[in-house]
Parts: C-alpha cells; sequence; structure tokens
C-alpha cells in the first residue's frame, strides 16, 4: 500500500459489502495519537474500546526518530461493533504508522494528509511528552484539542509550568489533561457539598484543605487544589516542603495540606475545614460535621481507567477555562 | 433580608447539570407509575451521580407500610423495571434518602403531617425548603392535591425555595375538562410553578427533531411552502391494545395519541425557530403553530377526518384478535383504534401544505415518523425518458425504531447515457452515536428538578391541541362508526387512503 491514495482506497473497499453498496461512513471526529513502540499495544486496546462510542479516524503515529535507517510501515483496520437491538452499527477506521529514521522528525507531513475533512481533530499523547520536542508543535497545530497525562511526567510540578505556558501559546489546540478528567467526580461531589444555601458560606470561612494522595496521584492532587483555590479566588503566599507533605499559606488564612498516602492501598481523602464545619471524603465515603452534629455516608469516586477518561476528553470541545485557572493555580504550588 | 452566598466552586462548566437540594413528594407512592418509571429514573440519576447528596424522596400513599417496606418495595422495582445491574452502594445511597408516609391524599390533616415531615428534612437533610410535588395518581385527585398544598400553605417552598407540581397526562379528555383541570391547578399554584408531563417529549429522538432543524443551515430554507409539497406524520403501533383495553375504551385514538403526541410531532416540524431553548420561547412558537392549525368545522369533519378500528388479522406470523375481542373492550364498541387528518397551518410559512397525519394500533409495522415530500425540480433539462426513475425529494425523520434521517435525490445512473433516477441516503444516528441514552423519565425528572420547563407543556398548549379536535370529537360520538373496518396487519381503513388520494398523494410506506 503506498501513499495516501492507497490507504484511502484500502479503506474505502473495506467499507464494499457483499452487495456491491458501500456502507456509509459517520464520522465525529479525527484522533491523532502520537506514542511511542513500548504504548502501542495499550494505545490499540484504548482505541479499539473507544471506537464503539466515537465514530472516528483514528490515526497512531509510532515513531523512532534515533533509528539508524529510514523505514514507514502501515497497517489499517476498521472496527464496527455488532449491530443491536436499535440498530446501532458504528464503524471508526484506524491507521496506524510506524515511522523510523529521519522521517520520524516530520510526523506532520503522515497526519495532515490522512485527517478527515470538516471534522475536529483531537490529539492525545498518551506517555510523557516534551511540549519543547522538534517537531511537536508542528504537529499539534494541527489539532484542535490536545489531551496530554500530566502523571506520565517524571516532574509533576514541571509538566504542570509548561502546561501553564503552553494554554496561552497563539495557534496552539487547547488543552486537556487525563488526570483533570479523572477529578469530574470529586469536583462535582465536592461542589454538590455546598449547594445548600445554609452551607455555602462555609466556603468563605475556610481555614483549611487537607489533600492526602496515592503514590503517583501528586498532579492530580495539585489541579484538585488550584480548582479549590482559583474557584474561591485563593492564592499562595508561602510554601514549605518536608518529604512527601507540602504545606501552603494560601490568601485569606487558609492552610492547604498535600500529602503523600504510605501506599496505594489507602484510599485519597480530602478534608475542608471552615470555621463551622469540616467535609471529609474519600474514595468510598463522606463525613460531614456540622457543629454538633455528624453524618457519614457511602459514596461513589472511584477512578475511571484510562479509556474512559479519554472518551470524557473527547465529548468536550473548547477551552476548559476551569482547567486553565486550575492549572495556573498548579503551577504556582 | 440574609446575605446569599454564592457556590463559586459551580463556576466549572463541565461540571454535569446538578439540580439543587430537594424533596420529592410523590402522590401514588403505591402505584404502577412509581414502581415502574419515577423511582427507577432517580436511581438511575443517582446512578450517573446527577442527584446531589441533599436529595429525598417521600412516598404518600393510603398503603400502610413503613420508610424500610417502602424501601424494600421500591429496591424490588428498580430490579425489575430498569436493565442494568443495581449497585449496592448506589442503592444504598439513594435509600437513605428514601421515605414513606402512610397519608390520605384527601384528608386535610394529612398535608399538616406532611409539612411537619418535610421541614425536619430540611434540616436533617440539608433539602433547602425546595420541593416537587408529583401527582402520579388518578386525575380526579389533582385538584383536591393542589387545593390542600395551598391550604397547608406548601403552594410556594420554605425559606425561599422552590415548590413544583407535576401534572402527568391525559390533561383532561376533552377541551372543557382541560380547561377546567387548568383553572383548578392554576388557582393554587402560578402556572410557572406547573410541570405537565407528557413523556413523549423526553425521548432523545424526539428532541433530535429540533436539533434536525435548528443546527443544521441546509433545512431552514427549504423548510416552507414554497419548497415542501407536502408532510406526513405517523405514530404507527404493530401492537393492539393488549391488558389496557379498559383504560383504551375511553380514550382511543385521537386522545390517547393524536392529542399529545402527534400535535407535539406537527409543533415540532412546523415551528419557527426560537430565539433561544428556554421554555417559553420553545413553548411560545409550539402554541403559535398550534393557534395557526386551521379550524375544522363539524361539516368538514368527514372529508377531512379518518376513524378506524381493527378487526382480526395478522401480524408477522400470528393470527391476532379484532379490538373488539380483546380483554375489556365491548362487543360492539365504537372506540376508534385508528385516526388519520389532514391539517393545514395557516402561517406565512405553511400556507396551502397538508399536513397529513395517522396513527393506529395493529398496523403492518411499528413506526414513528415525519417526512417532508419536497416539490418536484421545476424544470429538468434531460430528455424525457431520462428521468423515468425520479421522483421528487423526500427528507424522512426516523423518531422510532433505528432512529435517524433519510433523504431521496436524484443521481445519474453509470454509463454511457444520461439517466437519472432516485436514490435513497440512510443515515442512522446510531452510526454516529453510540452514547447511553437516557430514559424519557430520568430526563424529564431532571429537567424538573433543574427548574426548566422546556420540554413540558404549558396550559394553553394542552388546551389548543383538544381545541383543533373538538369538531372531530364531537362528529364521532354523534354518528354510528362502521366498524371494524380494516384488518390487523394492515396500513389501516381504505377510507385513509382515500383521503390523501384525492389530492393526488399517496402515504408512505414506512
Amino acid at each position: 500500500m503506498r501513499g495516501v491514495e492507497g490507504i484511502e482506497r484500502e479503506l474505502a473497499r473495506m467499507r464494499l459489502r457483499s452487495d456491491g453498496l458501500y456502507d456509509l461512513r459517520a464520522s465525529v471526529l479525527n484522533l491523532l495519537v502520537v506514542a511511542d513502540e513500548g504504548l502501542a499495544g495499550e494505545v490499540s486496546e484504548v482505541i479499539s474500546r473507544l471506537s464503539g462510542n466515537h465514530p472516528s479516524r483514528s490515526i497512531i503515529l509510532i515513531t523512532d526518530s534515533g533509528a539508524p535507517e529510514s523505514r514507514l510501515d502501515v497497517q489499517i483496520s476498521t472496527m464496527c461493533n455488532v449491530p443491536g437491538p436499535e440498530g446501532r452499527h458504528v464503524c471508526s477506521e484506524q491507521i496506524t504508522l510506524h515511522i523510523e529514521g529521519e522521517p520520524a522528525r516530520h510526523p506532520e507531513s503522515f497526519a495532515d494528509p490522512l485527517l478527515l475533512p470538516d471534522l475536529p481533530a483531537v490529539m492525545w499523547c498518551p506517555g510523557e511528552i516534551s511540549l519543547d520536542a522538534p517537531g511537536f508543535r508542528r504537529l499539534a497545530g494541527m489539532a484542535d484539542r490536545l489531551i496530554l497525562d500530566s502523571a506520565t511526567a517524571g516532574d509533576c510540578g514541571r509538566a504542570m509550568r509548561k502546561m501553564a505556558g503552553f494554554v496561552d501559546e497563539p495557534g496552539m489546540p487547547h488543552l486537556g489533561d487525563l488526570q483533570w478528567t479523572a477529578l469530574l467526580p470529586w469536583r462535582s461531589f465536592i461542589a454538590a457539598l455546598f449547594d445548600p444555601p445554609e452551607r455555602a458560606p462555609a466556603l468563605r470561612e475556610l481555614r483549611r484543605v487537607r489533600i492526602e494522595h496515592r503514590p503517583g496521584g501528586l498532579c492530580r492532587a495539585l489541579l484538585l487544589a488550584g480548582w479549590l483555590a482559583s474557584a474561591l479566588g485563593l492564592h499562595p503566599e508561602s510554601r514549605k516542603r518536608s518529604g512527601d507533605a507540602r504545606e501552603y499559606d494560601l490568601s485569606g488564612g487558609v492552610r492547604l495540606e498535600l500529602e503523600q498516602l504510605g501506599s496505594d492501598a489507602a484510599p485519597p481523602r480530602v478534608l475542608i475545614e471552615s470555621a463551622g464545619a469540616s467535609f471529609e471524603v474519600s474514595v468510598g465515603r463522606l463525613r460531614i460535621r456540622e457543629g454538633s452534629s455528624v453524618t457519614e455516608r457511602a459514596v461513589r469516586l472511584e477512578a475511571p481507567g484510562t479509556g474512559d477518561l479519554l472518551g470524557e476528553e473527547l465529548t468536550f470541545f473548547g477551552r476548559d477555562g476551569a482547567y486553565e485557572a486550575a492549572l495556573k493555580v498548579a503551577a504556582e504550588l | 433580608m440574609p446575605e446569599t452566598f454564592e457556590n463559586t466552586l459551580r463556576a466549572d462548566e463541565r461540571l454535569p447539570r446538578m439540580p439543587p437540594p430537594a424533596a420529592m413528594v410523590i402522590f401514588g407512592a403505591s402505584g404502577d407509575l412509581t414502581a415502574r418509571k419515577l423511582v427507577p429514573a432517580l436511581y438511575d440519576l443517582a446512578d450517573r451521580r446527577l442527584l446531589p447528596p441533599e436529595f429525598a424522596v417521600v412516598g404518600i400513599s393510603r398503603t400502610r407500610m413503613s420508610h424500610d417496606e417502602f424501601r424494600s418495595r421500591m429496591r424490588e422495582s428498580v430490579g425489575e423495571f430498569r436493565s442494568g445491574k443495581v449497585r449496592d452502594d448506589v442503592w444504598g445511597s439513594f435509600a437513605r434518602g428514601l421515605y414513606y408516609l402512610p397519608l390520605d391524599s384527601r384528608d386535610p390533616a394529612a398535608y399538616d403531617e406532611l409539612r411537619r415531615f418535610l421541614a425536619k428534612l430540611d434540616r436533617e437533610h440539608h433539602t433547602g425548603g425546595n420541593r416537587v410535588f408529583y401527582m402520579a395518581t388518578a386525575p380526579t385527585l389533582f385538584p383536591v392535591i393542589v387545593e390542600r398544598l395551598e391550604a397547608a400553605g406548601m403552594n410556594e417552598g420554605e425559606g425561599g425555595g422552590f415548590a413544583r407540581v407535576v401534572v402527568e397526562k391525559p390533561f383532561g379528555r376533552d377541551l372543557a375538562s382541560a380547561r377546567e383541570l387548568n383553572q383548578k391547578i392554576t388557582h393554587h399554584f402560578r402556572e410557572d410553578q406547573v410541570y405537565r408531563i407528557d413523556h413523549y417529549l423526553g425521548k432523545e429522538t424526539v428532541q433530535n427533531i429540533l436539533a434536525l432543524r435548528f443546527s443544521n443551515a441546509l433545512f431552514e430554507p427549504v423548510w416552507n411552502g414554497r419548497f415542501v409539497d407536502h408532510v406526513q406524520i405517523t405514530v404507527a403501533e404493530s401492537l393492539g391494545v393488549g391488558e389496557r383495553g379498559a383504560f383504551y375504551e375511553e380514550a382511543g385514538a385521537l386522545r390517547d395519541i393524536v392529542q399529545n403526541h402527534m400535535m407535539q410531532l406537527l409543533c415540532l416540524t412546523a415551528m419557527e425557530p426560537p430565539v433561544s431553548f428556554d421554555a417559553e420561547s420553545v413553548r411560545e412558537e409550539k402554541v403559535k403553530v398550534l393557534r395557526a392549525v386551521r379550524r375544522i368545522s363539524e361539516e368538514e369533519v368527514n372529508a377531512l377526518a379518518v376513524r378506524g378500528q381493527y378487526a382480526s388479522g395478522w401480524v408477522w406470523d400470528r393470527e391476532v384478535p379484532g379490538y373488539r375481542s380483546e380483554p375489556k373492550v365491548a362487543g360492539d364498541s365504537p372506540t376508534e383504534t385508528f385516526a388519520a387528518l389532514k391539517l393545514f397551518v395557516d402561517n406565512w410559512r405553511w400556507a396551502g401544505v397538508p399536513f397529513y397525519v395517522r396513527t393506529g394500533k395493529r398496523l403492518a409495522k411499528g413506526a414513528t415518523e415525519i417526512a417532508i415530500q419536497f416539490r418536484p425540480a421545476p424544470h429538468t433539462p434531460f430528455a424525457g425518458d431520462a428521468t423515468g426513475g425520479l421522483e421528487p425529494n423526500v427528507l424522512v425523520i426516523r423518531v422510532q425504531p433505528d432512529e435517524g434521517i433519510s433523504f431521496k435525490i436524484g443521481s445519474k445512473v453509470p454509463g454511457s447515457r444520461f439517466r437519472v433516477r432516485s436514490v435513497n441516503m440512510d443515515l442512522p444516528y446510531g452510526a454516529a452515536f453510540l452514547e447511553e441514552r437516557p430514559d424519557a423519565y430520568e430526563r424529564l425528572l431532571l429537567d424538573l428538578m433543574l427548574g426548566d420547563a422546556t420540554l413540558f407543556i404549558r396550559a394553553d398548549e394542552a388546551e389548543r391541541s383538544w381545541e383543533i379536535l373538538e369538531p372531530v370529537m364531537r362528529v364521532w360520538e354523534r354518528e354510528e362508526p362502521e366498524f371494524p373496518n380494516y384488518a390487523a396487519g394492515t396500513w389501516g381503513p381504505e377510507a385513509a387512503d382515500e383521503l390523501i388520494r384525492r389530492d393526488g398523494r399517496r402515504w408512505r410506506r414506512p
């Protein structure tokens, strides 16, 4: 199979039915994935799962610019779900390009002609990515949204600062982070706690926020802290670090504590304390103390998998103002 | 006035639409609607994390039951009447806010007890003085309940909270009874507190009609009498009345389907683009359509309306009984199981365009669709024999099953000759979106708690619909029908074919 025309022809042939007619292609987006060989298997699995809900053309670029020889290997496939009782029949196309050597420095020259016209392009980088890598901005510039996973970064604080700078760069796509997406149930639940009018003042009388996160969960914890601080108009005034614990004095006399739990087994926990009440939220339970009254109840805040997080991101277009505000505060922590 | 604080965490636009804390009081809590629809839909909302943590349900009926017995009954219903596994952790959390009071909704004293209980929930559940009163009872109780609620001071929420009342269809059984019901309800609650629920509008597929019309600039310029020859709206069922014989005897196709579902489909098809998607803008445009529907005089009824009743016949692989042989149906029943009407919407956009609407039970297949038949191209430059297989464009919006659109267009047949024929392009929406569709009640209950009345029926909407059908109902009640007049498994009586044939047109085969 040679060139773009060859790939398109082969994909069209795959839509040809036994009666000689073509299946209609219904697509809602382009998904551009940039990964290295080590992640190829995981990427393919996630995309296969997503294909049922997001009919799309996925272009997976597996690049190795350090390889001594130039080489291009193309694999294409279409994935259709089995029509259910409601007659839903969703198909997705997947084009995987293994690019080695010098051409791998120019991945945009492969991606551009393969993007379906008139549809948004979402770029997903499942592994650690350097926003300063050569050619990255040329590729990212073709996308409408760029989805990263800050948890893959070796240095979370540095990644936050880089990403915070990226969101203001002209010509670059809107940014998303799977760690932010993973916080959606937490944000929704915590926001709802303060919906009763008698509780809303507690946000003004905030004294202390404590976030206990699992090893590897620092980026998520920073974003949650950033979200609370930005939504409440608070900013860090001083900081102190001691091992895996961080303490900040925020404006308004609020103390913020971030602490890493000893193991993955312990549930992440958020404690919000105000003058007259405290709200303790963990993966499985909620504990509210208001004056002398204490109520406890079960809650469900388990972490979704990568596929679900990416799927959630693919339903959102445009600029995520709350995320950008949270990211900017997180970058200062 | 106490200072109000804004929950600034809500500025996060990606947070799901979550209603404020509230207590929902369900009158008729031991009935079918509560068990089959309301509580399963509320559970699903909880499962999707769309219910506020501070939410409570209070079931009310005369049956003696404890809170725990009610919870246990509802747990069984949720398991039985929704697909998918019931999660113990979700149920546990949801059931914590589920209560039951064995009260007689006719008894004024019951409302004092209810009020005290709701105040307790405000304190213990932080339900914020917000109340939703859902009337899942017989319609005869609606006026009594709203009167008692006002008498007990519950027609307004506590401490600045809201109070809403939900009324299930049927909204009366004719214009007079609909007006009387509306007057009684709005005597005790303001119209903006009243949510008349027709679950049809909660269906994703029905809302998609608005999305198709008003998010695509392609269609709107040709959506008028200059380009549209006529419109056909079909709500066909292959099922008979089954166990609903007693209900159907009182209703018939006109009251059961045409007055509500079909009039809604007509409105959504013919309405002008609303200024915004808020409740008043959308409902105002729908009411304008109903106001514009040409009134049928009693003298015209037999020329513009056809009724039918099914006899026995074959539906797919089995022979089915006629309507008069169905359980709880009179052997000489005059109830119509089929209705077809030719309507006109007398406004600038639709002047002269007939809207043919039909609905029936035991038709050849179940299908709901809106077909927009365009006028033929004003001039075809091709040779006479080149367009032999060419028909006018038709845009079909399929509501169910296999929701989607199809479009019939002219296309050249490959070959050395220039021949044009019609090709059907078919796009099932299911080919583009596989997201789980919320149940109609789930969507409507969420809107109700959010205070969004867009998908609920306004009083004048219900009354106008009855007004359009009044002359037909009067004539049909007066004149003896010749029933049965169509065999089960067919597309209705011959007179329905004649209704459209005399205009030089024919019904589509859905």
